[in-house]
């Protein structure tokens, strides 16, 4: 399998405070990669870097051999990096069918985003039941559905997900990541960073699993989910 | 005598809207409360002036340079002052107090180039007629002024409400973050609003000259406040709350003083608008909002 996206001593500093030092890891096409580690230790500040949010202070970040390290954020959405950010980010004050429009922002194929738009509603019909409504009148399973739906209207290369466990009842995290697991299936590469180690693990082809902004451990999902540190540290038992 | 009043305050009213548009604009998308907006009126007054008397532009070629003279302003100040301190991520009132700086340098430089004293659209450029409706004498200008304004606003209302601009727009103004995750260019949107928002202040302060027939470099000034004081009641950031907030200060001023005291017109109004805000703080359609990050 072919490197989608690599990221080569990656640091990330808020003001003098070093979040995310040295990291190294890579995503092969076609697969879910996981970036597990506690809370704080560096995986969100990663993802924000690697959606152009926040600058890197060294380190470069290869998309399909390109270099993006300096790319704004729109025009890494434009490269096919889409990010579901913590918490959802869902646009409250906008309908779900607005919100999935504004997926597509960067899409000028009309006839394609229609296409998208069946499929994001085949995969999850409670969107669709719910379109004309306010996003912020969703419950959080749903909102999780319409960002991922949103994020998949813009035909992504590579998705980025922060967290989509967060804060939903155990039932619909095992939804939530069985989906995750089937849209991979179509060939969707996705690099997925959780807390919640076991679940994101066991649905992983490779994990990496981050401390206080350093990749500690990188093996495969199977070989991780049995790795005495591992299951001392995040897995409990 | 009644009807006539209505006339002027919808004529004064449908002013009022379109300039606390623009302001309401620009603080939900970009989070600023810009005070030059009032001085950016005057420079549209002004550039109409100077097109139409200079020039021998006529009058709708006046209003479309006015409006680029004005959203050019408005460009140049986002481009120029407040981008720059986005950058810095400067507390919400420093771009504020920026802002009055540049109404200061517009309006002395309207003072400089123009002096202090009232200037006038010649009345044969001014459209002359009227219409006499069941009694009713509406001045053809009047119609005028009331037309373009409220085009200007359904234009605005239709990009907002039925375009992925105006979707873009939006998803802004609730969460920037969410908005760069979308692919959006903000900072490209933050440029083009502040354009569009000036451009509609300055068709205002045509269209106010050519109401009143007097351009003063001070002019600004009253109707900074009065916009302020619509997008307050109107709750701010909502663009329905600038378009009725507008309307009823107009309906509020021309009322009062035809029929309470000429002295007290705005003082009355205001007035008004107080006990409105004791009823409602947020505002005719606010919506206590946090902005995300």
């Amino acid at each position: 399998m072919s490197v989608l996206l690599r990221v080569e001593d990656l640091a990330v500093a808020y003001g003098h405070v070093e979040a995310v030092k040295d990291v190294s890891f890579e995503l092969k096409d076609g697969e879910i990669t996981a970036l597990v580690g506690a809370n704080g230790a560096g995986k969100s500040t990663t993802l924000l870097a690697l959606s152009g949010l926040l600058p890197p202070k060294s380190g470069r970040i290869l998309f399909e051999e390109e270099d993006i390290t300096r790319l704004r954020p729109h025009e890494i959405v434009r490269k096919g990096i889409v990010q579901v950010a913590e918490g959802r980010a869902i646009l409250t004050t906008l309908t779900v069918r607005e919100n999935l429009a504004l997926g597509a922002y960067t899409r000028r194929d009309s006839a394609g985003v229609k296409d998208s738009l069946e499929q994001v509603f085949h995969l999850f019909p409670r969107l669709q039941d719910r379109a004309e409504q306010f996003a912020g009148n969703l419950s959080g399973g749903e909102q999780q559905m319409l960002a991922i739906g949103r994020a998949l209207m813009a035909k992504p290369r590579l998705l980025l997900l922060d967290e989509p466990s967060m804060g939903l009842a155990p039932i619909l995290v095992q939804e939530i990541l069985r989906t995750l697991a089937e849209i991979n299936r179509t060939g969707l590469t996705m690099l997925l960073v959780e807390q919640n180690v076991r679940q994101a693990l066991k649905i992983a082809r490779h994990g990496y699993v981050i401390e206080t902004g350093r990749i500690v451990l990188a093996d495969s999902g199977e070989n991780l989910l049995n790795h005495p540190g591992v299951v001392e540290a995040y897995l409990g038992t | 005598m009644f009807a006539q009043q209505l006339a002027n305050a919808l004529t004064l009213g449908s002013v009022y809207a379109l300039f606390a548009l623009g302001f309401t604009l620009v603080f939900g998308v970009l989070a600023v409360i810009n005070l030059s907006h009032g001085a950016v009126f005057m420079v549209g007054s002004y550039a109409a002036l100077v097109l139409v008397t200079r020039f021998q532009a006529p009058l709708w070629l006046a209003l479309i340079g006015a409006m680029l003279v004005s959203g050019g302003i408005g460009l140049l100040v986002d481009v120029l002052i407040l981008k720059p301190l986005r950058a810095r991520n400067a507390p919400h009132l420093i771009p504020m107090i920026a802002t009055i700086g540049v109404a200061i340098m517009l309006t002395s430089a309207g003072q400089g180039l123009f002096g202090a004293e009232i200037h006038r659209f010649p009345e044969e450029t001014l459209p002359a007629g009227e219409l006499v409706i069941a009694g009713i004498h509406l001045r053809a200008l009047e119609i005028g002024i009331v037309a373009v304004a409220f085009a200007l606003m359904a234009l605005l209302f239709v990009v907002l409400r039925r375009t992925q601009l105006g979707r873009a727009l939006r998803a802004i103004a609730e969460s920037p973050k969410a908005a760069y995750l979308l692919g959006i260019n903000v900072e490209g949107l933050f440029h083009l609003t502040s354009f569009v928002a000036a451009a509609l202040g300055g068709v205002a302060g045509v269209l106010i000259g050519l109401d009143f027939n007097a351009i003063t470099p001070q002019m600004g000034q009253p109707i900074l406040h009065k916009g302020i004081a619509v997008i307050i009641l109107g709750g701010m950031g909502d663009i329905r709350g600038a378009l009725i907030g507008g309307l009823f200060l107009g309906f509020a001023e021309v009322m009062s003083k035809a029929y309470l005291s000429s002295q007290m017109g705005d003082a009355v109004a205001f007035g008004l608008l107080f006990l409105i805000l004791l009823v409602r703080p947020s505002g005719l359609f606010g919506r206590v909002l946090e902005r995300k990050a």
